[in-house]
C-alpha cells in the first residue's frame, strides 16, 4: 500500500479519497485496490486540469517552448564532448555496424537527468497540487512521436534491417515519459485537500 | 424539472446518501451502490459525483476526525439538503410519468 499512498499523495489525490482507499484495501483485492488508485490519480489530474486551465497552460508553454529546446541544447553541447569517443568505442567494440541505433540509446540515457529537470521544473512552474501539466506534456509528447514510430513499425514489418531502429525509438519514448513523470513527482509537496 | 437535469449515477449517489443515513462517506456509500447495482463502483467516481451535486447545492458536507485506520486521514460525511431532497421528488415524478402506459417496459421479457 506504500507505493499507491505515495503516488496518491504525490499525484494530488483529495486526502478523503485516499483515506477511504485505504480503509477500504483492507478487506479488498490489490486489483481492487490499483484500480481505485488509478482512477483515483486520473480524477486528480482531469479535474485539476479542467478547473485550472490557464495555470495547466502556462506550465505546459514553459515546458515546451522553454524547457525542452534548453535541455536539447544542453545535451547537444554534452554530446559534442563524448561524439567522438563513443563512435571510436562502438568501433572498438566492434558493433559498428549498430551505431545509428546504439548511439540514440546513448543520446537518451545521457539525456535522463535533463528530462527529471523538465518534469520538476514544469510542475513547479505550474504550482499546481497535481502532476497535470507534466501529463499533458507526455501526452503531447506521445501525440507527436505516434506518427512516425507507427510509420517506423511499418517499415519494421517490411525490412527487419529496422528493428533496432524500432527498439531503440520505443525505449527512447518511455524512457523520457519516465524520466519526465519522476521529475514531476518528485517535485511536489503534499497538499492538505479535503 | 430544473436546467441541470440530474445524472443517472449522480441521482443513484443521491439515494446511496439517504439509505446509508447519517454515515454516509466515501466508503459505505460506494458499498451501497456495489450492493443495489452488483456492480464494482470506483470511489474516485463516487467523489466526483458529490463534488458535483455540492456544485449544484444538492449535497452539503462536512469533515470529520481523521482515524487511524485511514492513515490519519479524515472522513467526508454528506448530506443530501433540501434542495437536493426536491430535485430527487421531481426527477422521480418524471421518470414514473414517462415510464407509465409503455408496454415495452412491462412482463421483464426485453
Amino acid at each position: 500500500m506504500n507505493t499507491a499512498h505515495w503516488l496518491m499523495e504525490r499525484c494530488g489525490v483529495p486526502q478523503a479519497v485516499v483515506g477511504d482507499i485505504v480503509e477500504e484495501a483492507v478487506r479488498r483485492s490489490s486489483l481492487w485496490r490499483w484500480k481505485q488508485v488509478a482512477w483515483a490519480v486520473w480524477r486528480a489530474l482531469l479535474s485539476d486540469a479542467t478547473s485550472h486551465p490557464v495555470i495547466l497552460i502556462r506550465g505546459i508553454a514553459i515546458g515546451w517552448f522553454l524547457l525542452l529546446p534548453v535541455s536539447q541544447a544542453v545535451l547537444e553541447w554534452v554530446w559534442r564532448a563524448v561524439n567522438l569517443r563513443w563512435i571510436l568505442f562502438v568501433v572498438h567494440i566492434g558493433l559498428r555496424q549498430h551505431l545509428n541505433p546504439l548511439t540514440g540509446l546513448l543520446r537518451t540515457l545521457l539525456a535522463v537527468p535533463l528530462w527529471i529537470a523538465v518534469g520538476w521544473l514544469v510542475r513547479r512552474a505550474s504550482a499546481s497540487p497535481t502532476p497535470a501539466a507534466v501529463a499533458t506534456v507526455i501526452g503531447l509528447m506521445w501525440a507527436m512521436a505516434v506518427p512516425s514510430y507507427a510509420h517506423l513499425v511499418f517499415n519494421t514489418i517490411q525490412h527487419r534491417r529496422f528493428l533496432p531502429y524500432a527498439i531503440v525509438n520505443g525505449i527512447s519514448l518511455a524512457v523520457v515519459s519516465a524520466s519526465l513523470l519522476t521529475g514531476a513527482l518528485w517535485s511536489s509537496r503534499t497538499y492538505a485537500t479535503q | 424539472m430544473s436546467r441541470e437535469a440530474l445524472g443517472n449515477f449522480e441521482l443513484m449517489v443521491l439515494l446511496a446518501i439517504l439509505r446509508v443515513g447519517e454515515d454516509a462517506y466515501g466508503v459505505p456509500i460506494a458499498r451501497e451502490l456495489e450492493a443495489s447495482s452488483g456492480k464494482d463502483v470506483l470511489l474516485g467516481s463516487v467523489y466526483a459525483a458529490l463534488d458535483r451535486l455540492e456544485a449544484k447545492g444538492l449535497v452539503s458536507s462536512r469533515v470529520g476526525d481523521p482515524t487511524p485506520e485511514r492513515g490519519g486521514r479524515a472522513k467526508k460525511y454528506c448530506k443530501v439538503t433540501a434542495k437536493g431532497l426536491r430535485e430527487i421528488r421531481e426527477t422521480q415524478r418524471t421518470l414514473v410519468r414517462l415510464w407509465r402506459g409503455l408496454p415495452e417496459l412491462h412482463g421483464g421479457t426485453a
